[in-house]
Parts: C-alpha cells; sequence; structure tokens
C-alpha cells in the first residue's frame, strides 16, 4: 500500500516531475496516520528509494 | 554491607553479588530470566511506542520547520523495523547480560543496593531504542513535544493507540566525561515496563557508534589509560568539539532566519 501510493506517482523517465508534492503529501500522510507500525515502516523504505528526502530539500529551498 | 571488587570481572562480582543478596542466586539465570521477559513482552508495547514515537515526529517537523524558518530540514529517523518486529530483535535493543552486570557492579560501587527485586527501577536502560533526528535542533524539539505528548495526542488516539502508555519523562543528558551529549526519555508502561527512547542528532550517531566500541575495548581491559592524543581522548574531545558545533549551528541558524 504505501510503496504503490507513493511508487505509482513515480515515471522511471521523468522521475515525480510534477508529482513530487503530491508524493510527499502521501507519505507525510502515512507517517501521522494511525495505521500499523509495519506500513510506517514501508512508507518509509519507499521514500528512501524514491529519494523523497532530495523532494523535501528542493521544497524547503524554493 | 562489603563492598564489590574493585576492578571489574564478571566472575568475582556475581560471586559478591550472590554472597550479598543471596535471593538473587544464581544471578546468571535470574538476569537471563528476567532478559528473555523483557523479549517476550516487547512486541505489545512497541507497537504503542512506535505510533508515539510517529505520532512526535509529525509535530516536531512542523514545528521546526516554523523555528527555523524552513532554514533546516530533514527527516526524524525512528525505529519503525525494530519496533514493528516479533523476534529477532537487534543486539542493543535488550541490554545484555555482561552488560547489565557491568551496570550493576557500578551501581553497587556507589552503594545503589541494586538486586534483582529493584533492578528494573534502578537500571531503566534495560530496553532502549533511539530517535535520529537531523539536527541537535530538531532533537530538542522533538524532546520538548515528547515531554507534551499526553497533550499533543487526542484522548480517543491515546485510549485506542496507546492505551498502556502510562507516563514519559524527558531528560537531556550530558555526560561532560565522555562527551556524550543527547536527550532521553523514559517511556513507561501501566505494568511498569519501561523503555529509554535517546534522541540525539546524525552526527552524534556516528560519534556514538565509535564510543560504544571504544567503550567495549575499555571493558574488557584492552584500553585502561586515556593518554594525551589518544584514541579515549581525542573521541572524548571529539563529543565536545561536535556538541560546540550543533549549538553553532543553532545560533546562526536563529540570527539567520
Amino acid at each position: 500500500m504505501a510503496i504503490s501510493g507513493i511508487g505509482h506517482l513515480y515515471d522511471p523517465n521523468i522521475g515525480f516531475e510534477q508529482s513530487g508534492d503530491v508524493a510527499l503529501r502521501v507519505f507525510d500522510a502515512f507517517m501521522a496516520s494511525f495505521c500499523s507500525i509495519e506500513v510506517k515502516w514501508h512508507a518509509r523504505r519507499a521514500s528512501e528509494v524514491y529519494f523523497l528526502s532530495d523532494l523535501r530539500q528542493e521544497e524547503s529551498d524554493e | 554491607m562489603s563492598s564489590p571488587p574493585v576492578s571489574f570481572d564478571q566472575e568475582s562480582y556475581v560471586a559478591w553479588h550472590e554472597s550479598e543478596f543471596p535471593a538473587d542466586a544464581p544471578l546468571l539465570d535470574g538476569l537471563e530470566a528476567l532478559r528473555n521477559r523483557l523479549i517476550g513482552g516487547a512486541h505489545p508495547r512497541f507497537v504503542q511506542l512506535g505510533q508515539l514515537l510517529s505520532q512526535i515526529a509529525r509535530y516536531a517537523k512542523v514545528e521546526a520547520k516554523v523555528q527555523t524558518k524552513n532554514l533546516l530540514s530533514g527527516d526524524f529517523s525512528l525505529p519503525l523495523d525494530e519496533l514493528s518486529k516479533k523476534s529477532g530483535y537487534s543486539a542493543t535493543t535488550f541490554k545484555s547480560i555482561a552488560s547489565i552486570l557491568d551496570k550493576l557492579w557500578r551501581k553497587n560501587r556507589s552503594a545503589a543496593n541494586v538486586n534483582l527485586v529493584n533492578l528494573q527501577a534502578e537500571i531503566t536502560d534495560l530496553v532502549r531504542v533511539s530517535v535520529v533526528a537531523p539536527t541537535q535542533m530538531h532533537a530538542r524539539i522533538y524532546a520538548d513535544r515528547l515531554k507534551l505528548w499526553d497533550e499533543l495526542i487526542s484522548d480517543a488516539d491515546r485510549e485506542t493507540y496507546l492505551a498502556s502508555v502510562s507516563a514519559v519523562n524527558v531528560d537531556a543528558e550530558a555526560k561532560l566525561a565522555a562527551g556524550y551529549f543527547a536527550y532521553h526519555a523514559l517511556v513507561r508502561f501501566s505494568d511498569g515496563y519501561v523503555v529509554e527512547v535517546q534522541i540525539y542528532s546524525a552526527i552524534a550517531a556516528a560519534w556514538r557508534d565509535l564510543s560504544h566500541h571504544l567503550y567495549e575495548r575499555v571493558r574488557v581491559g584492552q584500553h585502561a589509560h586515556s593518554p594525551p592524543g589518544g584514541a579515549s581522548t581525542r573521541l572524548v574531545s571529539l563529543g565536545h568539539l561536535l556538541h560546540l558545533a550543533e549549538c553553532e549551528l543553532e545560533r546562526l541558524t536563529n540570527d539567520l532566519k
């Protein structure tokens, strides 16, 4: 759920492009919810695989 | 009551302990049983702890953004993998018997009178996990928010997801002689189970890895001295240096925001 929730926003050719902020919001929503901590762990793993922290940095720089 | 051996040696300490506290004999079996009870009872508490830590991260992240005016960013690294396990925990999560014995020796050297009856009340880091924050400033914000956990999380969510969490005590931990700076929170459950949550910055995480490695060497007696320029001395100095750097980063952030 967490992996596909973030992964379907990613295009292997162009990355997240316009969907980056949505991907960050999906990740934050998982972490802010009371879904199981296993799901949160997978959301965290997905954020690492898709380098969401880089998007966060770009968001912060803007 | 006689004093424990002057220097630590597992065999002589156990012999001393069993003569002072006959009810604890055999001590090693008693400690193993205690450790197994802690491991066996971990999962339901860890699930609640994982929810608590992730909820606090949510508030701390926003607070850090506001306090730094977006100058410092980054995510908190939570021990969700460890807390979601049902077995096969990391070797560092439950204090080893060797490490408990070492701490018993140090406590009883200072006349604390610690035995199996009061061990869980006296040694509160038998179970411990870490939250790694991007900077020390984030760690402080996280610790501050964790103190207010029962005000931040609604009554309904506390009753549903954190029903066994009874109290959280947060302290800034500064071991100046060791060069160690972190925030420690004791998350207490209603049945007396306690988990220590150590909160520190990413740069302190690297320093801690080295420090633990060195401590193991010192404990087994291979590195008893700390001469100028030696590894122990430099490590302690590095701890202070990194702490100063983190303080300066926070001051600069406050100046520039």
